[in-house]
């Protein structure tokens, strides 16, 4: 801290213009300033420089600035909300996989209460014997499919005779009944690969 | 702390574009500005400050409310400014902006009629006290530009660089004394 003869710190002049100071200090160095002619002077002098300082102009970036800013932004946050239009299909069909499995274990009386810890332990104890109702349930989910089928080719006959051949294909054959429950987890897979390279997308495209 | 940054975040983080635009169009000149005067170079502080508008919007979610949103856009502006620095070992002394890199900027000479003989003064003056800033080493450079140029305080200012409060006070003490020297060199206080 640098102290003037008068007593007063440098510093303090400048906290009283930087209005840094409780107003009772504020009051104290008024008062000097009152009195010292050349503390005075000092505070004009710095009033002059803070002045300049104030008036330095601001500059105006680009007129292509904000349009970077906002397609970074914007297009990442698309993505990472959005994952994409075909990533949250994916996801839709999934669960819909996900919940016709479900009904149909709770049809072949799968016993879920007690949380995932007692149902495993069920099976455990079970064995062989949940085996055989999970076969079950999966002979219902597959009739059930089946039954989605039939009811497709009717809504898909008007359209035309390619969609009518994959809806035929997935009700009338145990291989497009199969197909069905393997792309349900295609499907999760292309909904997480889509949305990691979403995070991954970043400031790189920044840089035009 | 404008209490109408923290609704326009508010809406951006409901997902509405315009409320990003509105954030930019305030701040991009006073970010961009603080940027280019503390590295000299347009095409770099064009990068860095829209690095930071992006960095900030990207960290939406992160921001507190109760505090100033300019001040946590210029934290943000400062940190990248300072990792510039650190990454490419630019010299501290003075790289005064040259004529050419303010052509079409704010700092264009006016007309030269005669009514406009004021203005040419101060630009004239203006430029010098750029000059003077640029020459300053970039720690002290920094503090001044935050304080005379978005009028953060001293504690705003601390935050912003992750320094104490007396660190703060110490290096404006200095930078202006360096600065009213040089200008009293030049006869001009």
């Amino acid at each position: 801290m640098t102290v003037k003869p008068c007593g007063m710190a440098a510093e303090r002049l400048q906290e009283y213009l930087d209005r840094a100071l409780g107003r009772l200090e504020r009051e104290k160095v008024e008062a000097h300033l009152r009195a010292c002619r050349v503390c005075a002077q000092e505070v004009r002098s710095l009033q002059g420089l803070f002045a300049r300082l104030s008036a330095l102009p601001l500059f105006t970036p680009d007129p292509d600035f904000d349009r970077i800013v906002l397609s970074a932004v914007l297009t990442n946050r698309r993505r990472v909300l959005g994952v994409s239009p075909l990533g949250w299909f994916a996801a839709a069909y999934f669960v819909f996989t996900l919940g016709l499995l479900a009904v149909a274990l709770v049809m072949a009386g799968v016993d879920f209460s007690g949380g995932p810890v007692a149902v495993a332990s069920r099976f455990g104890q079970e064995g062989l014997h949940a085996l055989a109702r999970g076969a079950g349930a999966l002979a219902v989910a597959l009739q059930f499919l089946r039954d989605v089928g039939g009811r497709l080719i009717e809504v898909l006959q008007p359209l035309g005779r390619l969609p009518l051949l994959v809806a035929m294909l997935i009700a009338e054959s145990t291989v497009g009944r199969s197909y069905l429950a393997l792309s349900a987890f295609t499907a999760l897979a292309f909904f997480l690969l889509s949305a990691r390279r979403s995070v991954e997308g970043g400031v790189r495209h920044v840089r035009i | 702390m404008n209490s109408d940054d923290a609704l326009l975040v508010q809406r951006c983080l409901r997902g509405e574009e315009r409320a990003y635009g509105v954030l930019l169009g305030r701040y991009r000149r006073s970010v961009y500005s603080l940027i280019y005067r503390m590295v000299g170079n347009a095409e770099e502080a064009q990068d860095l400050a829209q690095e930071a508008f992006i960095r900030a919007f990207r960290s939406l979610a992160s921001y507190d409310p109760q505090r100033s949103f300019a001040n946590w856009l210029f934290k943000i502006a400062s940190n990248l400014t300072i990792d510039f620095f650190r990454k490419r070992r630019l010299p501290t002394v003075s790289t005064a902006m040259g004529e050419e890199e303010d052509e079409g900027r704010e700092l264009d000479l006016p007309d030269p009629s005669p009514s406009a003989l004021d203005s040419l003064v101060e630009d004239e003056e203006a430029r010098l006290t750029a000059d003077l800033v640029q020459s300053l080493p970039e720690h002290y450079r920094i503090v001044v530009l935050l304080r005379h140029g978005q009028d953060l305080t001293y504690e705003e200012i601390a935050d912003a660089l992750s320094l104490p409060v007396g660190t703060v006070k110490a290096r404006l003490h200095r930078a202006r004394h360096m600065l009213r020297d040089k200008l009293e060199g030049r006869g001009r206080i």
